[in-house]
């Protein structure tokens, strides 16, 4: 569903991101993790198709985003770390205007009272976004992503200012959407949100990809089995990273 | 299209919306419209005729002149559009297509072509680039007319003016065309994040620069020798001015076309600007996939810097620039090694951060101070040293004025920027005010020290209104803060256009409210005993009484002030 083959992105003197390969399949949600300044958001923006890429190729469903972009986007949903949203348009009309955009307004209206319901903004539909706190701004991002019926959603770092009630249903939004068949690629720290929600986590540093697999193969290439995500990804990333260990299949 | 039509379409009716659904909004809006008004209404509704007297209406009061050659109307249109064009050119390495942060995280991820965006993005900006020549037509519009018709009833056939002024029009909107378009193909090409789009910036930059040196030297070596007018036509006909200003010389003969008689020279000429914007913009739409990641790695920092620098937001500007690197602290090693606690602290801060962020202005207006007040007393003769008394009184009290608005308008929006970090520290919400007042009131005091002890030691004769000046400036300096402070956390929205606008209106009339008590008892004093010191004492009580009361409403705002409403 969603291939990354060689993706560099270069800045003037940096190197953010060095030769990413990925794969995500339908129905699969794969971790993204890494320290700070490892290049897990630039190579999120890359997918999403806000940064262009300096080398590689990035495929969504069969589509080149490069080549055939409104083809590969139509089928994307992104949701920042901290979204920023039109502050003058209402929550409503937000929504309206990402169906619009992805050309699906008869999925907004059939779904904008269900998401609305969801995301505990339906009292606040004709409000403006200005007027929304952290957590509700990043409700509606969520809610955003829901209204075009993505086959691949990016999430960047998706939990951070949501209240428990409202990461929890997050979290629940993240696994129907993978049982209806969505490949889900999610940047994160939370580690322990990662190891209950993720199948597969890809750890980065320094643009690199230094590690990719399951808790448990993980766990086998650092020779911590029974430990949790975390000490794995502490041991990992602390290490000098000459060679990539990508178990096969 | 249409998802952008709705979004600017929906974001417009919901700001003039937002401008006046509360009360605070709406009055705001009706003071600053009403101010407008009366700047630019009253001449607008007297554009008819109001810049002639109504002896010279009609024509028979104008003078008759012998129309000048077309070859020299051609001149000056042409003169005049290079003009333009040079001020356009200026623009031209400027990074285009500004975006939001909105637009990165929104509408970039979504399938609408970046051609499409970027088509909307170069019709909006040439829209506005035409706003300002708009505002000005419709406000003297009539006016303008008047001035023209008296001009072209000379032409050989006037029933070419109208047609002239309508082909001059259409020169400007397409030179101002072919430039927008010019500026984003170049944008799109020469702002690319790698170092080979710096290497083409470069060269191109030197090459413009090198070539406008030449113009412009060449250009002054013939403007040395006009005599006539004919030498000025020849200068405006050279090979290497018709050259340089390439959209000038279409653009002037579309104007010429009318007046010529000359269609097919007006049709090559639009034929020429249009074929240059069409260019443009085909290569600008080759580029478009480079939009996003220019926006998106540039970052809104320069966005950033042009809000603030509208509210007049210094203390935000100078953080913008460290945030983006472009700004490093220099030592104040001897602010820093102040040791001090509770009430001082939160003193030593404000001084810091006023060091860091106006010291230039601080220090420019107390030269500034020092200049005016000083002024009279190395101006007027020594007998009359009691006028020079009170001339510097009254320079320095407006030097305070100025150092006491400038700053509090920085420092009080930075106590509404802070109140989270502020408010959980260990003190009363009135002594976090007072020590923003005294802080903020502070330069000014040093000012009024600095000039008044100048002035005594220059002309020892005024010691009695220079000493009148060191009680009353700082009492006036703390009432103008605290005031400020109390009108800052009343219309606290510091984004609001409105409510910024308000905010000076009220200012203006909250400082003379408050301050008439203490300033009249000074007049008092000074009219009926000629003694400043008599009315500067009871003055700067009453102002610091004033002060006391506006700083206890200003802590009962802060108190309950909550940034997140």
């Amino acid at each position: 569903m969603l291939q990354t083959y060689g993706l560099v992105k270069e800045y003037k003197n940096t190197r953010a991101v060095a030769g990413l390969d990925l794969e995500i399949k339908p129905g699969e949600i794969v971790g993204l993790l890494g320290p700070n300044g490892a290049g897990k958001t630039t190579a999120l923006r890359c997918i999403a198709g806000i940064l262009r890429p300096t080398e590689g190729r990035i495929v969504i469903n069969g589509s080149d985003l490069i080549l055939e972009q409104a083809k590969a986007k139509a089928q994307l949903a992104f949701v920042p770390e901290v979204p920023s949203l039109y502050e003058l348009l209402t929550v409503e009309e937000h929504l309206k205007f990402i169906a619009m955009c992805f050309g699906r307004l008869d999925l907004f209206e059939k779904l904008k009272d269900v998401l609305l319901e969801r995301y505990d903004l339906d009292e606040k539909r004709n409000d403006l976004v200005a007027t929304l706190s952290k957590g509700m701004r990043q409700k509606l991002s969520f809610a955003c992503a829901l209204v075009h019926d993505a086959n691949v959603m990016l999430f960047d770092e998706p939990l951070i200012g949501v209240d428990p009630a409202g990461a929890h249903e997050l979290k629940l939004e993240i696994v129907r959407a993978k049982n209806e068949g969505v490949a889900i690629l999610i940047s994160t720290h939370l580690l322990d949100t990662a190891e209950r929600l993720c199948d597969r986590v890809i750890i980065l540093a320094r643009g690199k990809k230094i590690a990719e697999g399951t808790l448990s193969e993980l766990q086998t290439i650092s020779s911590m089995q029974g430990r949790s995500l975390e000490d794995v990804f502490l041991k990992m990333t602390e290490e000098p990273h000459e060679a990539p260990a990508v178990p096969n299949g | 299209m249409k998802p952008l039509l709705f979004l600017t379409g929906r974001s417009i009716v919901n700001g003039l919306r937002r401008a006046l659904t509360s009360p605070k909004r709406l009055i705001a809006t009706l003071v600053i419209g009403a101010y407008y008004f009366w700047i630019f209404g009253g001449r607008f509704l007297t554009a008819g005729g109001g810049g002639m007297p109504s002896r010279m209406r009609g024509f028979g009061a104008t003078p008759q002149f012998s129309f000048p050659a077309l070859s020299v109307i051609e001149a000056f249109a042409f003169s005049l559009f290079a003009a333009v064009s040079f001020f356009l050119v200026i623009g031209l390495f400027g990074y285009r297509a500004s975006f939001k942060a909105a637009d990165v995280d929104v509408l970039f991820p979504t399938p609408i072509s970046p051609r499409i965006v970027l088509a909307f993005r170069m019709a909006r900006d040439y829209l506005a680039t035409l706003l300002v020549p708009l505002i000005l037509i419709v406000v003297g519009f009539r006016s303008a007319t008047t001035g023209l018709d008296l001009i072209f009833r000379n032409v050989p056939n006037p029933a070419t003016a109208g047609y002239t002024i309508r082909a001059f029009s259409l020169g400007m909107l397409l030179l101002t065309l072919a430039w927008v378009t010019m500026g984003y193909a170049l944008s799109l090409y020469l702002n690319r994040n790698d170092r080979r789009s710096d290497m083409r910036k470069r060269i191109i930059a030197w090459a413009i620069g090198i070539s406008s040196a030449l113009i412009g030297s060449y250009i002054y070596a013939r403007a040395l020798q006009i005599g006539s007018l004919d030498d000025f036509v020849s200068l405006t006909h050279s090979a290497w001015v018709r050259g340089f200003f390439f959209t000038a010389t279409p653009a002037s003969s579309i104007t010429m076309g009318p007046l010529e008689g000359n269609l097919s020279e007006m049709l090559i000429g639009a034929g020429v600007l249009i074929c240059i914007s069409a260019v443009s913009i085909l290569l600008s739409l080759r580029q478009a996939g480079w939009m996003y990641d220019q926006a998106a790695v540039r970052g809104f920092s320069s966005d950033t810097l042009r809000q603030l620098q509208r509210k007049g937001d210094m203390f935000g500007m100078v953080a913008e620039s460290a945030r983006a690197g472009r700004y490093k602290p220099k030592k104040a090693v001897w602010l820093q090694r102040i040791k001090t606690r509770g009430f001082g602290a939160l003193i030593w801060k404000s001084a810091l951060i006023q060091w860091r962020t106006v010291r230039i202005l601080i220090f420019l207006f107390t030269l500034a101070a020092l200049g005016m007040s000083l002024g009279p007393v190395f101006g007027l003769e020594k007998s009359k040293a009691v006028d020079a008394g009170y001339m510097v009184m009254g320079m320095q009290g407006f030097a305070i004025f100025m150092v006491a608005t400038i700053l509090s308008q920085n420092g009080f929006t930075e106590l509404l920027r802070r109140v989270d970090l502020q408010k959980p520290l260990p003190f009363s919400p009135a002594t976090i005010i007072a020590a923003e007042v005294l802080a903020t009131a502070a330069p000014c005091i040093v000012v009024s020290l600095t000039a008044s002890v100048v002035a005594t030691l220059v002309l020892p004769a005024i010691w009695q209104h220079a000493f009148a000046a060191i009680i009353f400036g700082p009492s006036i300096a703390i009432l103008i803060c605290s005031a400020m402070c109390l009108i800052t956390l009343l219309f606290p929205e510091i984004d609001d256009v409105a409510q910024r606008g308000f905010r000076g209106i009220i200012t203006l009339l909250g400082v003379a409210v408050l301050g008439t008590p203490g300033l009249a008892v000074l007049i008092v004093a000074i009219v009926g005993a000629n003694q400043p010191l008599l009315g500067a004492i009871p003055g700067a009580l009453i102002n610091l009484a004033m002060s006391a009361g506006v700083m206890i409403a200003a802590s009962g705002l802060y108190a309950g002030f909550n940034p997140s409403e």
